[in-house]
């Protein structure tokens, strides 16, 4: 997230106002889950929740070849047009979007365009984000039993930044404690994670 | 309501039992004719076939070779390209409110061993106005549409077009086989369903071209061309075994009432509606060719010293069939190149060459494709400010109402 050079990912292929779909660029090179990636501009900002690597016509799914293979490398050497056929699309759940000249956490009146670029977000987009955490809200709130896992990625993430200081994990804490009041197993597991 | 299969299966019931009953009796006829096969030596076909070609009712081939002859798979080389070209098309519907048609040529291009890499495209072409006719250069009041069969022609003839530059783009000596789907044979463009024009402009001025230049090409590069046919259901090498067992005249022949199916004589009849492949699954061992077969087909007349040889081969999984032109057949190397790379697309596609089913991945045009194609010709029409009006029929039948 500290690159000078904005890196861009992919493009979005699918869209609706909580969440977007994109397509990477090169295969097998989808962002890490709790990735925070920026679509189109004004920029829509999202946290990566999944990531897969499928075949691009869905009525050929993937079938086992590496009978015979000594190594997985020689599946694709072997078979050279998979990696045509192939491609890493990821899911990013909406948290923010561009306001101003700044971030704004919520929901963006419209989604991303098709097509749109999609980069990795850089500090500029990401400071509006961890300054009140209210993000963590959507991403909790996300469908889906694996959201508890996105929130975990994002902030080891976030708190591997030097530029958000010591006490980032412990403020995501606090904030985390607030959102699951009540729901104290879902928070110790939570912060469990993140110890 | 659609097809009604209650009504159908009592009598697709009886054709499978008659299919049973003839079970047994086929499989031990393929067995005396495989026995045949292998007793017809090299120059016992010579003496039948090399004198004045017989004259039959039937479609046979020249063997070049004794009728039992088996070859093992030759090594495949380490480094080496499988490419191919299949279309698909889209044809003119008078019900629609412009003439136009669409050719879709895909094309695949994998290169194996130390750099494998590969390349998938399409390239769509529109065919309207004027381009929708062949027109003869000497006399423009001749022409044909190109719609129905001629279409078909016109994309086996583009698709055998795109071969080349695929091939220029690879390195010079890189082993490299180009592999078509179906046949090398462009059964339309000549006889009686043709015209004397298609004919000049899809053999004599298309395809006879091409096949110059990629002649030509093959001898400054390990460069081969093939086209791969599976399951096929051709009888050709059945007719000369059968012509090799007759010992009538063809007067005979023709009083007996043989006709193009069978033969009402013995033995010859004993090979009465068998099919090549069933011959050669019982021939050949796994990897093995058989031996060469020239087309005695009259389209191949017109090919202008093109001759199309075929030989067949046992993929592991079935029997195949590879037509080849005469400058692959009569050299030793691209004969082996094609016989290795076949076998060893076939093995890599888990039956069937990889390279043509890419290809036929990237041409084939999809029942939805056509719809969306027809609605574009609408939309653009109308925002050109045009009528974009379809046939009554057309429309009934994309809305069915009670």
């Amino acid at each position: 997230m500290t690159q000078e050079k904005p890196q861009r990912i992919g493009e979005v292929i699918d869209a609706d106002i909580r969440s977007f779909d994109v397509q990477c660029y090169t295969l097998w090179r989808g962002p890490s889950l709790g990735t925070l990636v920026r679509a189109g501009e004004p920029s829509v900002v999202g946290v990566v929740s999944e990531v897969r690597t499928e075949s691009l016509d869905p009525s050929r799914p993937a079938i086992a070849r590496g009978q015979d293979a000594a190594t997985e490398d020689d599946i694709y050497k072997e078979n050279p047009q998979l990696t045509q056929l192939l491609r890493t699309r990821f899911h990013a759940m909406v948290v923010g979007c561009s306001e101003d000249g700044g971030i704004r956490v919520g929901l963006p009146s419209a989604p991303p365009r098709l097509h749109a670029f999609v980069f990795a977000c850089d500090l500029q987009h990401t400071a509006g984000l961890t300054r009140s955490l209210d993000f963590l809200r959507l991403l909790l709130n996300g469908n889906g039993p694996a959201s508890d896992e996105v929130v975990v990625a994002c902030l080891r993430q976030l708190g591997k930044e030097s530029q958000y200081g010591k006490d980032f994990l412990l403020r995501a804490g606090k904030a985390l404690a607030q959102e699951l009041a009540g729901q104290t197993p879902r928070l110790n597991g939570i912060l469990r994670r993140l110890a | 309501m659609g097809l009604d299969l209650a009504k159908t299966i009592q009598e697709l019931n009886s054709a499978a039992s008659g299919q049973r009953r003839e079970h047994d009796d086929r499989l031990q006829r393929i067995v005396v004719a495989v026995e045949a096969m292998r007793g017809a030596s090299k120059d016992d076909v010579a003496q039948k076939f090399d004198r004045p070609a017989p004259r039959r009712r039937f479609l046979w081939a020249k063997p070049t070779d004794g009728l039992g002859a088996a070859y093992d798979p030759p090594a495949t080389p380490s480094d080496f390209c499988v490419l191919s070209v299949d279309g698909s098309q889209i044809d003119v519907d008078r019900h629609m409110p412009m003439a136009c048609a669409l050719i879709n040529i895909g094309s695949c291009v994998i290169r194996y061993g130390a750099q494998p890499t590969a390349r998938l495209a399409s390239q769509p072409r529109l065919l309207f106005g004027e381009g929708l006719y062949l027109s003869d250069p000497k006399n423009g009041a001749a022409e044909v549409p190109l719609e129905g069969p001629a279409l078909g022609l016109k994309r086996s003839l583009e698709e055998m077009r795109a071969v080349k530059p695929l091939v220029e783009a690879l390195p010079d000596d890189l082993p490299t086989l180009a592999l078509l789907d179906g046949t090398l044979v462009l059964w339309g463009a000549s006889g009686r369903e043709s015209t004397p024009l298609l004919k000049a402009e899809i053999l004599e001025r298309g395809l006879v071209p091409v096949l110059d230049e990629l002649r030509e090409m093959s001898q400054k590069r390990p460069f081969a061309l093939a086209a791969y046919v599976s399951y096929p259901a051709s009888s050709e090498v059945v007719k000369t075994l059968r012509l090799h067992l007759c010992q009538h005249s063809g007067e005979e022949c023709e009083r007996a009432g043989c006709s193009n199916r069978r033969s009402s004589m013995s033995p010859c009849s004993l090979v009465n509606h068998l099919l090549d492949r069933e011959l050669f699954l019982n021939l050949l061992r796994p990897g093995q060719r058989s031996g060469l077969f020239i087309s005695q087909s009259l389209v191949i007349q017109d090919y202008k010293g093109h001759q199309i040889y075929f030989f067949y081969v046992h993929t592991g999984d079935e029997i195949g069939r590879v037509e080849v032109p005469e400058w692959v057949a009569t050299d030793e190397r691209l004969l082996s190149m094609a016989h290795a790379l076949v076998l060893d697309q076939c093995h890599r596609g888990l039956g069937y060459p990889v390279a043509i089913s890419e290809a036929h991945e990237q041409a084939v045009v999809s029942g939805s494709d056509r719809q969306r194609f027809n609605e574009l010709v609408a939309s653009l029409l109308s925002r050109q400010g045009l009528s974009a009006a379809t046939s009554e029929k057309s429309r009934s039948k994309r809305t069915a109402w009670l």
